[in-house]
This record gives C-alpha cells, sequence and structure tokens, in this order.
C-alpha cells in the first residue's frame, strides 16, 4: 500500500491556487474563527475580563527587592526607597484584594465551584509554607543532633541561657491555643446566627493574638543572646521571627475578616473569608507548637541560671548513665 | 472593528487573564532568555575550544559568572516557563475542558513576577564581576568572605521571586486539573500531558519552598551576621546541600516530566495508535515524582556523607531507572506495530527516546557512589545531564512548538525546513555532549576555563558540535518566520495521515454531497469529459477540505485529544460551556452506559463516516460543544 503525505500536498497546492480560489478557501478556513477582537462568550467560573494589580505588583516587587539588597549592603537613602516602594506594593496587593470583595459580594460571581477551588488553593499555599518551615526544622534538628563540638556538646552553647519552657513560653502557647478556639467559637456563632456572640467571640480571639506577640516581643526583649550567638541563637531567632511575622500576617488576616463581620458581610452560608482566615490562623498555632516544643521544651535544662527552680530541676533530671563505661548525660 | 492601542496592547496582553495569551508569553519569554542562555553557553565553548586562554584574557571570574548564569537561565528561566508555564497554561484548560484556568489573576501574576526575577538575575552579573559559584551556590564559596558584593543577594532574590512564579502557576494548575475539568472526564482519561503538569505542580509545590529556606539562611547568613552555614559559629555546611539537593532533585525532574506528557501524544499521534499503557505511563510519572524527593544525597557522594548513607542513595537512586524505563518501553509499544508518520514532532520524539535512553544509563553509571568518587564534578557529569535535560527537556520545546504551532498560530510551519532543523539539532547536539564522556573519563573536571592538551581533540570537536548547534538555534528563528510570513492556512487537525486507497474511497463516498455543495457550477461549466490536469488535483483538494468541513459541521470531531476539536488559531474562549466527552472504548462500555448513545448496538453508524483513524483507535472521543448563550443557559 503507497502512502503519500497529503497535507504537504494540500499545502504546495494552496500556492499554485489563483487569488480568488485562494481567498475561497481562506474564508472556508477562517469561517470557524471566533472572538478574535471582541469579548463575546462568559464563563460562569472565576471569569475575569482583565485586571491590573498583578502587573503593578510585579513592578514594585521588583524595586522592593532591588532597594533591598542595596539596603543590605548600605547605600544611602535606599531605605526610604525601599519603604515607599513596599508601601506601593501593599497598596496594590489591597487593591486585589478589593477586587475580590467586589466581585464576590456585588457581582456574586464566586459561586459554590470557585469557593471550593478558593479553599483547595489556600490549602495548597499552606502546604507550601509548611515546607518553608520543615526546612528551617531541619536546620534546626541538624544542629540538635550533630551537637557542633566547638560549642561544648550541647544543642544551647555554654553562655546562653534559654526562657524556662513552664513559664512565660508555655502561656504564651495557652494563649495562643486559646485564640485559636475563640475563633472556632465566632466561627460557629456565626453559623448559628448569632451576630453578637460572634463578635465577642472574634474581638477575644484578636485580643489573644495580640497578647501573645506582646509575649514575644517581651521575650525578645529580655533574652540575654542574640542572632550572631551561635548557630542555636541563629535559628532561634529565625524560627520565631519567621513564626511572629506569620503571626502578624494572621492577625491583618483574622483583624480584617472580622471588620466584615462587624459590618455584616458574612452570613449562615457565606463566610469563607473568616474559615480561611482561621486556617490560617490555626496553621500558625500548630507550627508554634513545633516550636515550643522542639525549641523550648527539648532544651529544658538550658533555662536560666537565675531562676530559683532551675537547680531543682537540674536534679530531677540530670541523672547520670552508663554506657560502655562512658558518661552518658541526657 | 479596530480597537484602541490601550486595548490592543494593554488589555489584552499585559493585564490579560486568558490562559492562552499568558502562555503565548511564557513562551515567547522563555525563548528570549533561551538565546541568553545559548550565547552564554556559546562563551563556554568558544573558551574551551583549544587550550589555553582564548576569548577571555584571562577574566576567570567572568568564566564562572557565564557558567553560573547559564545554569541559571536555563533552569529558572528557559525550561520551565516553556514546558510548564507555556505550553502548560495553552493546553491544559484545552485538553481538559475547562473555559479558562481556575484562578485566571494569579495566573497573570505569576507570569509577571518572572521578567523581575530574570531582570535581577541579571542585574547581579554586573555587580563585582558577578556571582561565581555555579547555579548551586555553595555556602563556602557564596559566603560574604569570598563574594563580598552584593551580586549573590540579587541571585537569591531572583531565586526567591522564580520560586513565587513557579508555586503559584503550580497551585493554580492542581486547582484547575481537580475542579474546573469537564465532568464526564474522568481522572485517569485525562490526556498524559495534563497528568504530567499535574504531578510537575505537586513536586514544585513541595521542592521550592525548600530552596527559598535553604538560599534565605544564606542570605541572613550574608547580611545579617548568622551562622548557619558557618563553622566557626557551630553552623554546618554540608545542611546547605541537603535543603539545596531536596529541592535540586525534583527540580531535575520538574524541568523532564512535562517533556515526557509531550512525547506521549505526539508518539501516539504520529503512530495512529493509542498510547500503550495509559494507566502504567500515570503510574510512572507519580512514582517518579515520589522517588525523585527520597534520592537527593547522589549529589554529594563525596560531600563526606558516610558509607551506610551512600548505600542508600545508590539503592534508592538506581530504582528511579525502574519507573523511567516503563515510560520507554510503553513508547516503544506504542510505535510498535503501528502506521508511523514521520513528521518534525515524531523526530524530535524519537530522537528524545534514543537520547534519554542514554543519558538515563550513564545515570545509573553514576549512581554508583563507588564509581561517582572518581566521576564526581568531572565532564562525565556534565555529559550525563545535558544528553538528561538538553536533550530530553530542551527537545521537547522544539517538539512541542512543531506539534501545536499550526494550533496556537493558525499557520503551519514549513515540514522541509523542520526536518532540516532536526538534524541540525540532533548533529549539533550529539557532536557537543557526546565527547565529553571521553574527557570525563580520562579526568577533565567541571567548570574550569583552561586544560592540559591531551583533552583537546574531543574540546575541539565538542565546540564544533557547539557551533552547529547555535547556528540550529538561529534557523529555528528563521523557520517561525517563515512560517508566520508564508501565511500556510494550518487545518482543524494537520496531523490526519491516511492511505491513499483510504483517501480514495472516502472521496468516492463523498462525492455526491461535495458536487451538490461545493463545486457543481464550476463542475458543470468544464464537463465531465474535458478535465484537465490541473483542475483534477485541485478537485482532490476541494474534496478534501469539504471532507473535512463536512466532519465539522456535524460537530462530531474525532480524535485523541481535545485540542484538535478547535479551530485552528484557536479563539480567545474555548468551552465556555464544558464539552461533553464521551469515552468509548470496549473495556469502558459496560460502566459508562450513562455517558453512551442509547442505540449503542447501532453504535458505528452513528460515528461520523469519514473519519480516518478510526481503523487503528478502540478510544474515540466525541466531543459535543456549544458556544452559544443559548446552550449555556440550558446547561446551567
Amino acid at each position: 500500500m503507497k502512502k503519500y503525505i497529503l497535507n504537504d500536498k494540500i499545502y504546495n497546492s494552496l500556492g499554485l491556487l489563483e487569488k480568488e480560489e485562494r481567498k475561497i478557501l481562506n474564508n472556508y478556513i477562517e469561517e470557524d474563527v471566533q472572538f478574535v477582537n471582541e469579548r463575546k462568550y462568559y464563563h460562569y467560573f472565576n471569569d475575569i475580563p482583565y485586571t491590573r494589580w498583578p502587573f503593578y505588583i510585579c513592578g514594585f516587587t521588583f524595586l522592593m527587592m532591588f532597594y533591598l539588597v542595596l539596603f543590605l549592603n548600605k547605600y544611602e537613602h535606599t531605605g526610604t526607597l525601599l519603604i515607599i516602594s513596599l508601601v506601593l506594593l501593599i497598596y496594590n496587593v489591597f487593591g486585589w484584594f478589593f477586587d475580590m470583595l467586589k466581585e464576590s459580594m456585588v457581582f456574586g460571581r464566586y459561586n459554590r465551584k470557585v469557593r471550593k477551588t478558593l479553599v483547595a488553593g489556600f490549602i495548597l499555599f499552606l502546604v507550601s509554607e509548611i515546607l518553608l518551615f520543615a526546612g528551617f526544622f531541619w536546620t534546626y534538628f541538624d544542629r540538635f543532633f550533630h551537637l557542633p563540638g566547638l560549642l561544648g556538646g550541647r544543642s544551647v552553647p555554654f553562655g546562653l541561657e534559654m526562657s524556662i519552657w513552664y513559664k512565660k513560653p508555655l502561656i504564651a502557647t495557652l494563649v495562643l491555643i486559646t485564640s485559636g478556639y475563640l475563633g472556632n467559637a465566632a466561627h460557629y456563632w456565626m453559623k448559628m446566627k448569632d451576630w453578637h456572640l460572634s463578635i465577642f467571640y472574634s474581638v477575644l480571639c484578636i485580643l489573644f493574638g495580640y497578647l501573645f506577640l506582646i509575649m514575644q516581643l517581651e521575650e525578645y526583649m529580655h533574652l540575654l543572646f542574640d542572632i550572631s550567638d551561635s548557630v542555636f541563637g541563629s535559628i532561634f531567632y529565625l524560627m520565631t521571627g519567621f513564626h511572629g511575622a506569620h503571626v502578624i500576617i494572621g492577625m491583618l488576616f483574622l483583624n480584617f475578616q472580622h471588620d466584615r463581620l462587624y459590618y455584616y458581610h458574612f452570613s449562615q452560608e457565606r463566610n469563607l473569608g473568616y474559615g480561611l482566615a482561621l486556617v490560617y490562623w490555626h496553621f500558625v498555632d500548630i507550627i508554634w507548637i513545633l516550636l515550643y516544643v522542639s525549641l523550648y521544651l527539648l532544651n529544658y535544662n538550658y533555662g536560666q541560671t537565675e531562676n530559683p527552680y532551675h537547680s531543682y530541676f537540674r536534679i530531677v533530671t540530670n541523672f547520670t548513665f552508663f554506657v560502655n563505661g562512658q558518661e552518658l548525660k541526657v | 472593528m479596530k480597537l484602541s492601542y490601550y486595548d490592543r496592547v494593554w488589555k489584552r496582553w499585559v493585564w490579560t487573564t486568558n490562559h492562552k495569551r499568558i502562555g503565548i508569553l511564557y513562551i515567547f519569554f522563555g525563548i528570549f532568555n533561551g538565546f541568553l542562555a545559548v550565547l552564554l553557553s556559546m562563551i563556554i565553548r568558544l573558551e574551551l575550544a583549544f587550550p589555553g586562554d582564548q576569548i577571555l584574557f584571562g577574566e576567570y571570574q567572568f568564566y564562572n559568572m557565564v557558567t553560573t548564569m547559564h545554569g541559571v537561565l536555563m533552569l529558572f528561566v528557559v525550561v520551565v516557563p516553556i514546558l510548564f508555564g507555556g505550553f502548560g497554561n495553552y493546553f491544559v484548560p484545552i485538553l481538559i475542558g475547562a473555559p479558562d484556568m481556575a484562578f485566571p489573576r494569579l495566573n497573570n501574576f505569576s507570569f509577571w513576577i518572572l521578567p523581575p526575577s530574570t531582570l535581577l538575575a541579571l542585574i547581579s552579573t554586573f555587580v563585582d564581576g558577578g556571582p561565581g559559584t555555579g547555579w548551586t551556590l555553595y555556602p563556602p564559596l557564596s559566603s560574604l568572605q569570598t563574594h563580598s558584593s552584593a551580586s549573590i543577594d540579587f541571585l537569591i532574590l531572583s531565586f526567591h521571586l522564580a520560586g513565587v512564579s513557579s508555586i503559584v502557576a503550580s497551585i493554580n494548575f492542581v486547582c484547575t486539573v481537580l475542579y474546573f475539568k469537564s465532568e464526564s472526564m474522568y481522572l485517569k482519561d485525562m490526556p498524559l500531558f495534563v497528568w504530567s503538569v499535574f504531578i510537575t505542580s505537586f513536586l514544585l509545590l513541595l521542592a521550592i519552598p525548600v530552596l527559598a529556606a535553604a538560599i534565605t539562611l544564606l542570605l541572613f547568613d550574608r547580611n545579617f551576621n548568622t551562622s548557619f552555614f558557618d563553622p566557626s559559629g557551630g553552623g554546618d555546611v554540608v545542611l546547605y546541600q541537603h535543603l539545596f539537593w531536596f529541592f535540586g532533585h525534583p527540580e531535575v525532574y520538574i524541568l523532564v516530566i512535562p517533556g515526557f506528557g509531550i512525547v506521549s501524544h505526539v508518539i501516539a499521534t504520529f503512530s495512529q495508535k493509542r498510547i500503550f499503557g495509559h494507566t502504567s505511563m500515570v503510574a510512572a510519572i507519580i512514582l517518579i515524582g515520589i522517588i525523585g524527593f527520597i534520592v537527593w544525597a547522589h549529589h554529594m557522594y563525596t560531600s563526606g556523607i558516610d558509607t551506610n548513607t551512600k548505600a542508600y542513595f545508590t539503592s534508592a537512586t538506581m530504582v528511579i531507572a525502574i519507573p523511567t524505563g516503563i515510560k520507554i518501553f510503553n513508547w516503544l509499544a506504542t510505535m510498535w506495530g503501528g502506521s508511523i508518520w514521520f513528521y518534525t514532532p515524531m523526530y524530535f520524539a524519537v530522537g528524545f527516546v534514543a537520547l534519554f535512553t542514554m543519558g538515563g544509563l550513564t545515570g545509573i553509571i553514576l549512581s554508583n557512589a563507588g564509581i561517582d568518587v572518581s566521576l564526581h564534578d568531572t565532564y562525565y557529569v556534565v555529559a550525563h545531564f545535558h544528553y538528561v535535560l538538553s536533550m530530553g527537556a530542551v527537545f521537547a520545546i522544539p517538539r512541542g512548538f512543531y506539534y501545536w504551532f499550526g494550533k496556537m498560530s493558525g499557520f503551519q510551519y514549513s515540514e522541509y525546513l523542520g526536518q532540516c532543523h532536526f538534524w541540525l539539532t540532533f548533529i549539533g547536539a550529539n557532536l557537543t555532549f557526546f565527547p565529553m564522556h571521553f574527557l570525563g573519563i580520562a579526568g577533565m573536571p567541571r567548570r574550569i576555563p583552561d586544560y592540559p592538551d591531551m583533552y583537546q581533540t574531543w574540546n575541539t570537536f565538542a565546540s564544533f558540535g557547539a557551533l552547529i548547534s547555535f547556528f540550529s538555534l538561529l534557523f529555528f528563528f528563521y523557520i517561525v518566520y517563515d512560517a508566520l510570513v508564508q501565511q500556510v492556512p494550518c487545518t482543524r487537525n494537520p496531523w490526519i495521515f491516511s492511505t491513499h486507497d483510504e483517501i480514495t474511497y472516502r472521496m468516492l463516498r463523498l462525492s455526491h454531497y461535495i458536487t451538490k455543495n461545493f463545486i457543481s457550477k464550476e463542475y458543470k461549466k468544464f464537463g465531465t469529459s474535458k478535465l484537465d490536469q490541473q483542475y483534477y488535483s485541485k478537485w482532490i483538494l476541494y474534496n478534501y477540505l469539504a471532507q473535512l468541513k463536512y466532519v465539522v459541521k456535524l460537530k462530531n470531531i474525532k480524535s485523541s485529544t481535545l485540542e484538535w476539536t478547535l479551530p485552528s488559531p484557536v479563539p480567545a474562549h474555548t468551552f465556555v460551556v464544558a464539552p461533553k466527552v464521551i469515552t468509548v472504548s470496549k473495556k469502558y462500555k459496560k460502566y459508562r452506559k450513562n455517558y453512551f448513545f442509547k442505540d449503542s448496538s447501532n453504535l458505528k453508524m452513528n460515528l461520523p463516516f469519514a473519519s480516518g483513524i478510526d481503523k487503528y483507535f478502540d478510544l474515540y472521543i466525541e466531543v459535543f460543544y456549544s458556544s452559544t448563550r443559548k446552550n449555556r443557559e440550558i446547561n446551567n
């Protein structure tokens, strides 16, 4: 059976055709081409004609990154430019969010499918956040399990004194967990159509969040080591600092959603904004609990020496074991 | 209607949320960066063409910068934007019958964050000699003591922005595939390109944040006096390598898996068969993705990790050969017994299968920790990863481009020139990278601007091959120019092939219809007895096109994937109503009665009789779609 390439024959013979015939053929093919210049069709799922926020955000992100590097390398006046570009960036981000609000509340475009997709997208974003923190935890545990001999073979080197796990850090942990619980209560009463109780719990949730932030600041002020004091100081401040940044973002998110709650944006069925803020807040909670366990609880016997309970705990916890004739510290 | 400049440029291309336009933007941007990266590689090859200083006048920090930027550009802003961002954005919503991506605004963001990233990377080259660390940015070399200027900081932030782009795009793809898929299409029936993009998205989502953590720590080490990677403060230098390669190894799969998807489509189309073992192909992609996360330390055999760890990573790395082998053999089995049509995309696909297999085999050799100790950081490694990436991932770019160019632009490229381009690229790339195996075994190290005379022969060969490759890239640009100037219109499906007998048979069946509708007047003018040769050829042409038209008018378009059901420059908005995709196969008949014709006993008669490929396919996809408002209202 002889094969030949039909398509090439068509294409070659098209060139041989006369003008009018060619026109007919072209029309014949272009008949199906709809929508080149005008917008005729709209679909129901998150259809946005055009948007200018992302383009501006990217431009200001570039400026911010550029000035950030110059600022870190101590060029003059770049701090001001950094702050200006940051403010412009944030302005545009909020423009994006208000557009979303308009689409949701004024035009009613966020149907069930879009809302489902938003939830999935937010969870995927949280997955990437978790992996970011996983990198930091990896760094921490690398140094925790392979103790550098240079620093005395201790996870917290000589001369560095951690906060005591059962004092303020524990209270801060409880405050953050309570805040998450209160937020859940607010969400519950929102679903039960009780605006007053919902507002009450929401306010409490935010207050507890601020209380946590204040306690963190207070701890930062009273700790006797800083970020450049060995790898432990570095990782301690980096992890708690990144967590603190996420707490601040979560507080902004919750505050914003609280305002929406105050202005009756939410209903029994439609309260996705508050729900997502709460999911983020719980993510911050869980990260803090992991941080608390790994940074404070695992270093329980390296607390501050002026603490009266310190010696007691040393007696209780500092059993000495002998393995193969060598002393093993626990 | 003529639109204003504001509407034409800004609204339509810059602030657009349309997945097709964003895909085209991605492809253009990637090709532009690709040209830059190839220019950089030309500097490397010209310097290494002969022993001694050739073109750099002793500026060897410049050489280091060139190797670094070649890697950075190729990995972050060439291959991923074209294959994942470009083809993914353009074709994933079409292939699953979705109107657009799930988050159109985020889609725009994920493209426009890339130019700032590239710009920061390019700026870093002009700051105090540029980054000379290699794309891996290993700490003692990238720390403040050795690279004290701001160039590394710029590069770190560039990585951050590229990572943000990738994460955002992958969130978008996952949500699109999961939620915007047309309801009659099941996950397991999704085309393999969609599957590959789907899995790649997960890889990006899990790998990129770890890179972000690693380079953030590096940024803190450089600017805030921390000591994560500084042994004097108790830090660990090898930790950076762990964090980096936890990202870096999935990254190479991120580059190549979309290429796997495209090659599956191309081989199935040009062999006139369904892909062999669709389910096993999907399983293989997923397995590659999972195993890709647990083999990272095979990049670090000489970093001082202990022997047990080496044993584990050696065996885990070898395991990856299994799913990859499944894919290779499935492609071969698809071609086996098929009616193979050698067009340019098929040339690139077959070239890919052969050369990727070679790269994979050298990979197995390198995965042995014992052998790797002597081959580590030699040109053998360079040859290996260029066989896998340059001829695996980068071959996917022209392959996908030729396969879908007619669909995207509406104009068909010149087949003759396309095949010339393939042979130029194939010979050039092999001539460049095959001699590197010999150089590596002989012990020539990577990342050096000069070498002893004994390595000269093969280096000169490699440089000659690089010149051919560079010429082939320029030739590629000429082919695109030629296609856009000649304006040969592309039909709805340019890849319909049939034998001479089949065509005559179909023309006979259609002749009545065609004579009645299209050429009756002209036909009468001449009379049957006086048909000259020229008119006869035109008659064949009309017949063929009319046949296509007939199929289209019936709205029953038969093909393996959905993009061929659309007109050839694809309209900006497609599948406003989700298409009803009916998958018909002997296996699926039983449990898919709901989506099936009621008179399924008379199935053959319902299918369009003028379809060329039903003989070879046992799976039909029939599409009923319409863009009119009326239908939309009915369906919703």
